[in-house]
């Protein structure tokens, strides 16, 4: 089944001066439990797809149907509400409310959802507890590192349990040990609590890992492989 | 969980928050001692005239106003002093019968005001005789006279001396007669002090031959009592013969000068409001910039705008409240220290002040109404600045746009 389909998305800066094709004719289909790399050159177009495939910024040509219904038709509160109750966001950095603990920062978007503060409290400890932060609950994003930061920022996003988690470079602030350690908690997620994960990235040893490499270039999709992580990996 | 957030994030930025606090609880100190000052002046003013003299409004005979002769005073009847009597908010009134004579010592002649007053009723209701600052109130006997201070420097007389006093009495009579000077007053007016002799009621009737007349009745309402209400419940008891005169219309200089004050009152405290609005547009201005890119998160993961609004709208009116409170709190020892301490004028600014009639100090009145007017205005203000944060929010972007 699936759960994200683009058509003939289209993104065009500048179109009456200068057109510069962000996004050219994509067309892509997502199911439940991906662990997807978007990965390509700097400017080929990868923040501007998560961000229209997540409602976070319009498409000039195309759909995007989540579920059978096109989010570019959606607008205002809307839109926002889409968001909050099915997309959980992870980004390159300042995900995080610097003046909430980590715990009320992965409480957060339960809290905007109302869920009965019973199974808040349960579904948050055991988000810290998966993500290997149950002694940093209290910390404020400013005592914690920025792969502690970013581990909370994937706990907020999955805590609510979305339709799929997009997250633009998340390890790009990342040394390669933090890199690595955060991957392999959403690889856990991703295989425990079976959400569709989609992630732009840089780094090779992040893209090894993703069990299907889309590759964009100036816009367009120039390749799209699965690739079987166990043997990548045991290749090594 | 706004409110939380709201209370965190003014704490982010401890010393702004703090220093945007100060200002508004500076402004409202100084909003509240202005204010407290100069209303204080107009209660001084209006104390020491009208408290003392005038009366809150004075009943005459028709026609006495415009020719302040004998021939317009008369003879109060029962039911002038029943309907008096029975108004409520009056404090007291007195009778008093009021002209001018020359008055002469051995050394010297000068023109006077001579007033003719009952001193058991002033005592109660002036309390003249709190104000006698050599000698003796007007006793028992007859032919006794309280000078006032300056005219006494000015004549040198002194308790003991006599005085006469001459004049034009009641129907061309002519009135003369001599006084022994019992006491030296000082009313607080210096336009009265300068010119006033006063006489017990009947001595000066016998002087001016107007043997049970009175010129004016000056009625004294209880303190905060509404003068239009005490004359509109007076006025349908009274002889039409009589009328009704405020002290607006008696000491129109003082009328003026109060509304003189009242307007640079305005002023001073609406340019107080103009410099603290600036300071917390300031703070707000700050805090909506360096908070794009979280807000910008916080839109971006599903909360609404509606709610951040309200966030920094909380944000806003924590930290008005906070100076507002404060300020409040702090204005009452200050202002209560100089209704207790007075400033005090000497010199050049004194001599200006004393020539308009009115004692050279400024107590202040503390009046928690005007604290809390001063209070809510701030956090309306507050509120009014917080709209360009709002404003802010609602043209917000999820993604921050590149160039
Ligand atoms: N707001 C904008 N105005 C004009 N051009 C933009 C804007 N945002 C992105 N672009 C352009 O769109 C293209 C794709 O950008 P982006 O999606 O950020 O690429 P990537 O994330 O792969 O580095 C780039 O050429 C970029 O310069
Ligand atoms: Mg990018």
């Amino acid at each position: 089944m699936n759960v994200i389909e683009t058509k003939d998305v289209s993104k065009i800066y500048n179109p009456d001066t200068i057109p510069v094709y962000a996004l050219n004719k994509v067309n892509l289909n997502f199911e439940k439990g991906e662990f997807t790399a978007i990965v390509g050159p700097s400017g080929s177009g990868k923040t501007t797809l998560l961000n229209v495939i997540g409602g976070l910024d319009d498409a000039s040509n195309g759909s995007v149907m989540i579920d059978g219904s096109d989010i570019l038709k959606l607008s205002g509160g809307k839109l926002i509400d889409f968001r909050l109750r099915h997309i959980g966001f992870v980004f390159q950095a300042y995900n995080l409310i610097p003046v909430l603990s980590a715990k009320e920062n992965i409480e957060f978007i339960m809290l905007l959802q109302n869920w009965p503060t019973k199974k808040r409290e349960d579904r948050t400890k055991e988000m810290l507890e998966a993500v290997g932060l149950k002694d940093k609950s209290g910390s404020k994003p400013s005592q914690l590192s920025g792969g502690q930061q970013q581990r909370v920022a994937v706990a907020r996003a999955l805590a609510s349990k979305p339709r799929f988690v997009l997250a633009d470079e998340p390890t790009a602030n990342l040394d390669s040990k933090s890199a690595e350690n955060l991957l392999d908690i959403m690889l856990k997620l991703n295989k425990e609590e079976h959400i569709t994960f989609i992630f732009s990235t840089h780094d090779p040893r992040v893209i090894k890992r993703a069990r299907r490499v889309i590759t964009l270039e100036d816009g367009k999709v120039v390749s799209d492989i699965q690739q079987n992580t166990e043997q990548a990996l045991a290749r090594q | 969980m706004i409110i939380k957030l709201s209370w965190r994030n003014l704490w982010r930025n401890r010393r702004r928050t703090l220093i945007t606090v100060a200002s508004i609880v500076f402004a409202i100190i100084l909003a509240n001692i202005m204010d407290s000052l100069l209303l204080g002046l107009n209660k001084q003013m209006v104390d020491s005239l009208v408290g003392v003299y005038s009366g809150h409004f004075q009943i005459q005979q028709e026609g006495y106003w415009e020719d302040k002769s004998l021939h317009n005073s008369f003879v109060p009847n029962d039911s002038l002093e029943t309907a008096l009597e029975g108004t409520e908010g009056i404090k007291g009134f007195s009778y008093r019968l009021e002209s001018v004579a020359l008055a002469a010592t051995n050394k010297m002649t000068k023109g006077t005001l001579v007033m003719g007053i009952d001193p058991d009723k002033e005592k109660n209701i002036t309390g003249f005789d709190k104000k006698i600052i050599q000698g003796n109130y007007l006793g028992e006997t007859n032919n006794q006279a309280l000078v006032g201070k300056g005219l006494a420097e000015k004549m040198n007389i002194s308790v003991g001396d006599s005085l006469v006093l001459v004049g034009e009495g009641y129907h061309g009579a002519s009135a003369a007669d001599k006084y022994e000077v019992s006491g030296i007053i000082r009313l607080g007016s210096p336009d009265l002090d300068n010119n006033i002799v006063i006489l017990k009621l009947e001595d000066a009737q016998f002087l001016y031959g107007a043997y049970d007349r009175v010129t004016s009745i000056p009625v004294f309402l209880r303190p905060n009592q509404p003068q239009e209400q005490a004359i509109a419940n007076l006025k349908p008891n009274l002889n039409t013969d009589f009328i009704v005169k405020p002290w607006q219309e008696m000491l129109p200089m003082l009328t003026q000068s109060i509304g003189l004050i009242d307007a640079l009152r305005v002023i001073i405290v609406v340019l107080l409001y103009v410099l603290i609005s600036f300071s917390i547009l300031g703070t707000i201005i700050m805090m909506a910039h360096e908070r794009m890119t979280e807000l910008r998160i916080l839109l971006s993961i599903g909360m609404r705008k509606k709610v951040m609004q309200l966030m920094v709208l909380i944000e806003t009116f924590f930290m008005a409240l906070f100076g507002a409170v404060l300020g409040f709190l702090a204005s009452y020892p200050i202002v209560n220290y100089f209704k207790v301490n007075p400033i005090q004028f000497r010199g050049k600014v004194a001599d200006g002040w004393e020539s308009f009639g009115i004692d050279p100090i400024m107590p202040t009145t503390v009046d928690f109404g005007v604290f809390t007017k001063h209070t809510l205005i701030i956090l309306v203000i507050s509120i009014l600045l917080s709209i360009y944060a709002i404003h802010q929010i609602s043209s917000l972007k999820p993604v921050a746009s590149k160039k």
